[in-house]
């Protein structure tokens, strides 16, 4: 849920990347943090293990400066994609305001993604949160390798309620502006 | 003269931060939103530290809850020259309060204590369901307006 602060004049907002460990969540935010106005942006922190493995989240905030009286800003986190890792995802689900599912479009990695995709319901349903009421886009990932799965059929399995998506090759930077313009404005939205 | 409740949370956590003698203090959403701050936080990122603290918390949390069976309390973390100590208060915030030296200096603080009860009083006065001082819809489509066209200028490549 959305932060706004009337008496410090402040408005904060959580984004979400999630999905399948390896799929690019971390690229994601890495190429933002890299290719964003250093001015607007914050320390990026990742806790991660010693082969840069998402252990409990990465962190970014971005400020997108004072609008209409209210410093207004975003705070991008990424769960870790393991499956056992499920109760630090849960954690960073507290409180958000909009969820970027990112997939990896590889054949192989097509079971993975359903599973994400089901355990995200799961998550935000103990938290008493919709997929369908809540800001949300999908981000299909990885385009440029061969042996991909079809838009059509990560379609099919992944967005149903056809939400935003976006085709994004994250580690070039492709795809990554769109996708997280489009939460934005999204969760943007829900506040106005 | 009434005061909002917002202005209310502000208010006990000024009080807690000088009745404590501590540099600064935030309140925290369990999403890691400051909902309130005090003092000087010169020379801290505060965004980052919220966000690793309310991180930190729930973690612990989530292990008092597992291993210990009961619930979370407090932490600190000592370090050379600053330290932090952490309290839950009102069930899904924190109080961060940051200090110069060792958290031995600053006066004690347990949930018995006045402040933090008013603190807490003040926090259950906030609209139900809110995250923070404040949430939900109401800054109005002009706002909305312009913060879809700082995203189309910020969230771009840079040239």
């Amino acid at each position: 849920m959305s932060m706004i602060n009337y008496a410090s004049r402040e408005i904060s907002c959580k984004l979400v990347y999630y999905g399948t460990g390896l799929g690019g969540k971390t690229t994601n935010l890495e190429y933002i943090h890299s290719r964003v106005d250093p001015d607007t942006r914050g320390k990026m922190i990742s806790l991660a293990t010693e082969a840069d493995r998402t252990l409990f989240f990465d962190f970014l905030p971005v400020d997108l400066g004072e609008i209409r009286g209210f410093k207004t800003r975003f705070h991008l986190y990424t769960v870790p994609g393991q499956v056992y890792y499920n109760a630090s995802r849960k954690l960073i689900l507290k409180g958000v305001d909009g969820i970027i599912f990112v997939a990896d479009s590889q054949n192989h990695r097509a079971e993975a993604n359903i599973e994400a995709m089901h355990n995200l319901y799961e998550n935000l349903e103990e938290y008493g949160l919709d997929l369908a009421t809540l800001p949300f886009v999908i981000q299909y990932n990885k385009r440029d390798l061969p042996e991909v799965l079809s838009v059509d059929a990560l379609r099919r399995e992944l967005n149903p309620g056809k939400v935003p998506e976006f085709e994004a090759v994250a580690i070039e930077g492709t795809g990554v502006f769109e996708t997280l313009r489009a939460v934005s404005k999204l969760v943007v939205k829900t506040l106005s | 003269v009434t005061i909002s409740s917002e202005a209310r949370v502000q208010l006990e956590v000024d009080r807690l931060v000088q009745r404590t003698g501590a540099r600064a203090g935030y309140l925290i959403a369990d999403s890691g939103m400051v909902s309130a701050q005090a003092g000087d936080p010169s020379e801290i990122e505060v965004a980052t530290v919220v966000s690793l603290l309310a991180a930190q918390t729930s973690a612990a949390a989530a292990l008092a809850t597992l291993v210990c069976g009961r619930e979370f309390s407090e932490f600190v973390q000592e370090g050379a020259s600053s330290s932090v100590r952490v309290t839950g208060v009102g069930g899904r915030w924190i109080l961060a309060l940051l200090v110069d030296g060792p958290t031995g200096i600053l006066n004690r603080l347990d949930r018995s204590d006045d402040h933090v009860r008013g603190l807490e009083a003040a926090i259950g006065a906030l609209a139900p369901g809110a995250s923070g001082a404040g949430t939900g819809s109401g800054v109005g489509s002009p706002w909305a307006d312009e913060a879809e066209s700082r995203i189309d200028r910020l969230f771009r490549e840079e040239s």
